[in-house]
């Protein structure tokens, strides 16, 4: 068979790993070597999906002896199947390298004849690639459950970064879906690798020279939306992976169910719910969030419609808004709209002196989702509220539409509330089907909310007047202010 | 923007004719209100123009001194700043480094100063483009075994994409020509130089080379997920105007003879 052909067969099945990230890892050129490895990682491509390209990521052969069901290369499946020799894999590699096509190289495999027999093509290519060509750069390659432990150390010390899939978020679905492999079979060489990796450490801080195993750590993978579990259960998962396995990555990749025939229509894999994961993965991993806060409430899966971070804002309003002059770095951080990045130039800015808005903005600060959320100098930029529901309201993304009923709801919701100049809170509703105005000014966001009360007693200001003059009754101003507002018809119907 | 009476002072573009500039500033008390390239200027009535000979003894001079008074950081800033192609970044990085020698290591705190703000992100911008090439430049091997690539980027960045390939293809000839400039990064396997010589013809192509540009293409087509389809990431995260040199993106004329 022509290498095209074998090229073509192979990437095609590859296609569905997720991973193809070069991170974790900085190497640089050696003499007699080929290639560098670099920490960051590059991307040396985007496919017309949008996915990196970074590694030649290809199966080692799509033969195979199982028979999970998810999967387009299992044996019941009818497709071309092929298979590299590790000579022309490694060829291949080493001149897609020297054009800078490619970082290195993303090896995994079906399994052909047994774990053991696959791992040792896998181990021949690597061996090749790093004795032979003297490659430098990176690979990344999996682990084959159920392969021995030898030749998983063995590969180990050849490649950068080892993965083992965990396919799939629970065991009970395992068993139905890739009735071959067990929770046990996976969790071993992950163990493995892990265990390697720390006493691997300690070798390396006492020899410098001493061979590096797995140096960008281990990552894994799991399909989305082929088994019932909640995202509540996959992140909690997750985060127990980070923590028990040190993993470096866990991969989420939408489940695309393969058509039996070309004819059927092709369905969508469930992207989104991908996407949210996703967001929710980097708050476990870089906003030092836990598993039981993004989903705390009742609530088994992510919000479609948010970000899990702004949801998060949402649900823990009373936390909000902080002061950008004064939070810490970690509190920042908490802000939906500010990452990393932003956190730490409002934390290096501010020692120069106190930020406003127009500060933030020039440092790049984007204010879409945190000015809902901030306060410079104690003001909020205009026109904000804190009552959750509006909140939602304003930063839904739609990405599923609201039903009809909900919409009509976001007419009847207010709209606005200022931050008049003497620090009075003016709350403002507009009833769109009705042409309803209600204004009431307030002390605080506080007695600003007491005002949302008037949405459910819409025809009745008369009961809602006292009570917000109660809460206010403290200021005499407030009341005049409020006695005001009724004088020029603010309070009341207006049409 | 109103001039009058300002002194311009102008150089001949280099990293080190600016720091030349600096110098001049401490040392012969020239205070430019406008610092531009040789022959990029337009004089006024009102306006006063010197020029400033690069030296490099003067230079190196205000090489170190950014680098101990300031923070070897700095260096690295105004170096990748002053290789934008943006008329007004000079008379920044100036101001940038006197408020540097004043402030010292905390500089890049004052984000309210416009020109302090303005040097890191034309740094920004560069460091961008030269991470956009180190990505995307292709390279073919000529028959000599020679890997030739081409780039035309906004920014001047060659040489930190030159010094990116120094390391990762040691022992390898390579050649980087930037179309736009005119001007090459030339190694014959160990370091490189940039000149702006034109170069010699550099051959016809390995013969392999047209079955690994197929290969490459084919693989590129394979690895894209039909049904996630999404130009408008790609283009975003792979800008059109760098596709110009990238094999993949190539089309194949099949044209008769």
């Amino acid at each position: 068979m022509e290498i095209m052909e074998k090229l073509r067969i192979l990437a095609d099945s590859a296609k569905y790993d997720v991973a193809c990230t070069s991170s974790g890892v900085d190497r640089g050129a050696r003499k007699g070597m080929l290639g560098s490895a670099v920490s960051c990682g590059i991307c040396h491509s985007f496919a017309a999906d949008g996915r990196c390209i970074s590694l030649l990521k290809v199966l080692m052969t799509n033969y195979c002896v199982y028979d999970c069901r998810y999967c387009v290369n299992r044996v019941s499946n009818d497709v071309e199947r092929a298979a590299f020799t590790p000579d022309e894999l490694a060829g291949l590699m080493i001149d897609f390298y020297k054009r800078n096509y490619i970082e290195g190289l993303f090896l995994s495999s079906a399994v052909m004849k047994n774990p053991d027999y696959t791992m040792e093509l896998l181990y021949k290519t690597l061996e090749l690639v790093r004795t032979k060509y003297r490659f430098n750069g990176y690979v990344h390659v999996k682990a084959i459950p159920g392969a021995s432990k030898e030749l998983i150390t063995a590969v180990g010390f050849l490649a950068d970064r080892m993965s083992v899939n965990i396919e799939l978020p629970s065991s009970q679905s395992l068993e139905q879906l890739a009735p071959d492999k067990t929770k046990e079979s996976i969790l071993a060489p992950m163990t493995q690798v892990k265990n390697l990796k720390i006493q691997n450490k300690e070798e390396v801080k006492l020899y410098r020279n001493a061979p590096k195993f797995v140096p960008a750590g281990q990552s894994t993978q799991l399909i989305v939306g082929a088994t019932p579990e909640p995202d509540k259960k996959i992140i909690t998962l997750a985060e127990g992976l980070y923590k028990k396995f040190a993993l470096k990555r866990v991969f989420y990749s939408a489940y695309i169910p393969v058509p039996k025939q070309d004819s059927l229509p092709k369905v969508k894999p469930p992207l989104l719910r991908e996407h949210r994961l996703y967001q929710a993965d980097f708050l476990l991993r870089f906003y030092g969030f836990a598993a039981k806060e993004i989903l705390s409430g009742e609530s088994q899966n992510l919000n479609p419609n948010m970000d899990p971070k702004c949801q998060w804002a949402i649900d823990n309003i009373s936390m909000f808004p902080v002061e950008v002059n004064k939070a810490d770095y970690y509190t920042l951080l908490r802000v939906p709209g500010i990452g990393q990045i932003s956190a730490k130039k409002i934390t290096d800015a501010r020692k120069t002196g106190s930020l406003d808005f127009d500060n933030l903005k020039k440092l790049g600060v984007v204010l879409k989702r945190a000015r809902y959320f901030i306060t410079c100098k104690g003001k909020m930029i205009d026109k904000i509220s804190l009552v959750p529901e509006v909140l939602y309201m304003k930063l839904s993304e739609n990405k599923i539409n609201e039903s009809s009923v909900q919409m009509s709801l976001f007419d009847l919701m207010p709209q606005q509330i200022e931050t008049s100049s003497g620090g009075q809170f003016l709350y403002e509703e507009k009833a769109g089907a009705n042409k309803t105005r209600h204004t009431v000014y307030g002390e605080d966001s506080d007695t600003a909310k007491a005002g949302l009360l008037i949405k459910n007693r819409e025809n009745d200001m008369a009961k809602t007047a006292p009570l917000i003059n109660e809460r206010t009754s403290s200021t005499a101003k407030t009341a005049l202010l409020i006695k005001e507002g009724a004088e020029i018809g603010w309070i009341g119907k207006a049409n | 923007m109103d001039r009058q009476g300002e002194l311009i002072v102008t150089f001949d573009g280099s990293f080190d004719g600016l720091l030349t500039v600096v110098y001049n500033r401490f040392y012969e008390n020239l205070r430019p209100d406008f610092i531009s390239k040789r022959g990029n200027v337009q004089q006024r009535l009102d306006s006063q123009i010197t020029d400033i000979e690069t030296d490099f003894d003067k230079s190196a001079k205000v090489y170190e001194g950014i680098a101990s008074k300031i923070s070897p950081g700095a260096i690295h800033t105004v170096y990748y700043a002053s290789l934008k192609d943006d008329a007004e970044i000079y008379t920044k990085i100036y101001r940038y480094i006197l408020l540097g020698f004043k402030v010292h290591g905390d500089i890049n705190n004052y984000l309210k100063e416009d020109y302090v703000l303005g040097v890191l992100k034309a740094a920004k911008t560069v460091g961008r483009e030269a991470n956009f090439l180190r990505e995307f430049i292709r390279f073919k091997e000529t028959k000599d075994g020679i890997l030739y690539g081409e780039i035309s980027p906004e920014s001047n960045c060659l040489g930190i994409v030159a010094h990116h390939f120094a390391d990762r293809f040691l022992g390898l000839k390579w050649i980087i020509a930037d179309k736009k400039r005119d001007i090459s990064a030339v190694s014959g396997g160990e370091g490189f130089i940039l000149t702006d010589d034109i170069l010699p013809d550099i051959g016809e192509f390995a013969d392999k080379e047209e079955n690994l540009i197929a290969l490459w293409k084919m693989f590129h087509k394979t690895i894209a997920n039909e049904s996630r389809v999404n130009p408008k990431l790609q283009t975003q995260l792979l800008p059109k105007r760098y596709r110009k040199h990238m094999t993949e993106f190539q089309i194949d004329f099949n044209l008769p003879d």
